[in-house]
């Protein structure tokens, strides 16, 4: 593939493989911007849910804008070659600090802050990502957080590809928030609550709601508190945590409804 | 190109004439009419010979049920409706009456269908209001974007490769693009009588270039048309009903 020209983008390396598509650095004649494109995988036996993600991520991110998401340059479609031209930003996954867990208090409080704010932008374009984890947020040179793979993403203005085409739940496990477990894709609180998982994750080195890929795994955090988070946690974190992902059985309503709140 | 497409006119000549304005600041190089220019309004004449000249001018129209029962007193239609239909066959001329009847059921043009109501059996007039009538129709068509009305509520539909449908509730002002690896089915609103709580005449815009659909909302004097309603005799409730969108 390297060297291949598609749409007079030419295919150089490939930057990342993931479960549903790979990442490609390209370049055009007439570009100077570093570019990626995302190519998923479509062969026979595939996920179904990598051509419906695809499309998703191909409606919502032409819709984006700001410094918190890549911006948009060009799309394929499934009749030659399905993929996404994106601006290629050098910035690190936040899953890079994963083995320094737990960090100090300061630096997930500013980790948080900064997630909080990207959120808070994509919420106010009308979309929620709904896969909020570590591998799908990057830290650009500016600082600032951006986030990646609007596969599994709702944008108020657009179908919902996911919503009909798979009856279970799609996100990432230990992230998911209830009402996502019982088929709830259109509250933007969603992403709060994998926040707080997230922030007590980075806080303890611990995940809050386990790491379980099974249904009932996976329901216990509709009836279940988990366990709080050690005495010796910082107790604004403590309280950053707790009020972003509030359980659902005293209601969803009284999670944070703003990812600044956080 | 940009393609304006209206449905259900029903001759109220205040929403078709904001309508038609509002499309033509949007930039529309052509028209798509879907049936039920008649019925319902007070305005028939006004409205067929309006149409009658976008389709002169190249514009493309299928008829609609209440069309139909200008011409065929076999139609099915509710009393209101039956009311309303019998006032307009009077007030339309032999030419207008011809032109309507002439008028196709469906039309194709490249990849998209345009239908009054079901596709899948146009002269029955079946409406398509959720997943079910919605893969039926598709179903029944090579097409790849069907565009129909009939059933006054602005909708629309996606089937995937697998056969899964979706349905989503269209946004004013709000581009969906129209993805080639899928089938589509748009219901438009109704120009010249919505029924989905907004009074605001409704029609939609086709940017085949950019493969995207977008509903929009004309506000046009409601009051007009309902007095025009009243002053002719016709039942007191369709006058009523416009300023509800019901």
């Amino acid at each position: 593939m390297p060297g291949a020209i598609i749409d007079g983008f030419r295919i150089e390396e490939r930057v990342h493989q993931g479960g549903m598509a790979a990442l490609w650095s390209v370049s055009r004649a007439d570009a100077t911007t570093p570019m990626l494109m995302k190519v998923p995988k479509t062969g026979e036996g595939e996920d179904p849910a990598a051509i419906v993600g695809f499309e998703m991520e191909q409606m919502i991110l032409p819709r984006l804008s700001g410094v918190h998401v890549a911006q948009f340059i060009a799309a394929g479609d499934f009749a030659v070659q399905p993929y996404i031209v994106m601006e290629r930003i050098p910035r690190k996954s936040l899953i890079r600090r994963l083995p320094e867990l737990p960090l100090s208090y300061a630096e997930v409080a500013e980790i948080g802050v900064k997630i909080a704010a990207a959120l808070d932008d994509l919420h106010r374009q009308h979309a929620i990502h709904l896969d909020v984890k570590p591998s799908n947020i990057m830290f650009c040179p500016s600082g600032e957080a951006a986030l990646v793979d609007f596969g599994l993403s709702h944008h108020d203005l657009l179908p919902d590809l996911m919503q009909e085409e798979f009856r279970l739940p799609f996100a990432t496990a230990p992230y998911m928030s209830p009402e996502q477990l019982l088929g709830v894709r259109s509250d933007p609180r969603s992403d709060q609550f994998a926040l707080g998982a997230l922030l007590y994750f980075f806080s303890t080195g611990v995940r809050p709601f386990g790491a379980s890929q099974t249904m009932y795994g996976m329901r216990r955090r509709l009836w279940r508190d988990p366990v709080p988070p050690r005495p010796t946690i910082h107790p604004g974190c403590r309280r950053a945590c707790y009020a972003a992902w509030r359980p659902s059985r005293r209601g969803a309503i009284r999670r944070w409804r703003s990812s600044r709140s956080t | 190109m940009r393609i304006a497409l209206f449905a259900d006119i029903h001759a109220n000549r205040p929403a078709f004439a904001a309508c038609l304005a509002q499309a033509r600041d949007l930039g529309a190089q052509r028209t798509v009419l879907l049936g039920d220019y008649v019925g319902y309004g007070a305005d028939p004449e006004w409205t067929v010979t309006t149409v009658r000249d976008l389709v002169d001018q190249g514009a493309a129209a299928v008829r609609g049920n209440h069309d139909s029962a200008v011409g065929n007193p076999n139609e099915r239609l509710n009393h209101a409706a039956q009311v309303a239909i019998e006032w307009t066959r009077g007030e339309l001329g032999r030419p207008e009456r011809q032109f309507l009847d002439a008028l196709p059921l469906a039309l194709r043009e490249d990849e998209r269908l345009y239908v009054h109501a079901d596709a899948s059996s146009p002269e029955s007039w079946r409406y398509v209001t959720d997943a079910l009538d919605a893969a039926r129709s598709m179903d029944a068509t090579s097409a790849r974007v069907t565009f129909c009305g009939h059933v006054h509520v602005p909708m629309l539909y996606t089937m995937s490769a697998t056969g899964k449908l979706t349905a989503f509730a269209p946004r004013t002002g709000a581009a969906i693009p129209l993805l080639p690896g899928r089938r589509w089915l748009a219901v438009l609103g109704s120009v010249g009588q919505p029924r989905d709580g907004n009074p605001a005449a409704s029609f939609a815009m086709l940017d085949t270039a950019r493969g995207e659909l977008t509903y929009w909302r004309a506000a046009y004097d409601v009051e007009a048309a309902a007095t025009r309603i009243r002053n002719n005799g016709l039942p007191l409730w369709l006058a009523d009903r416009l300023s509800r969108g019901e």
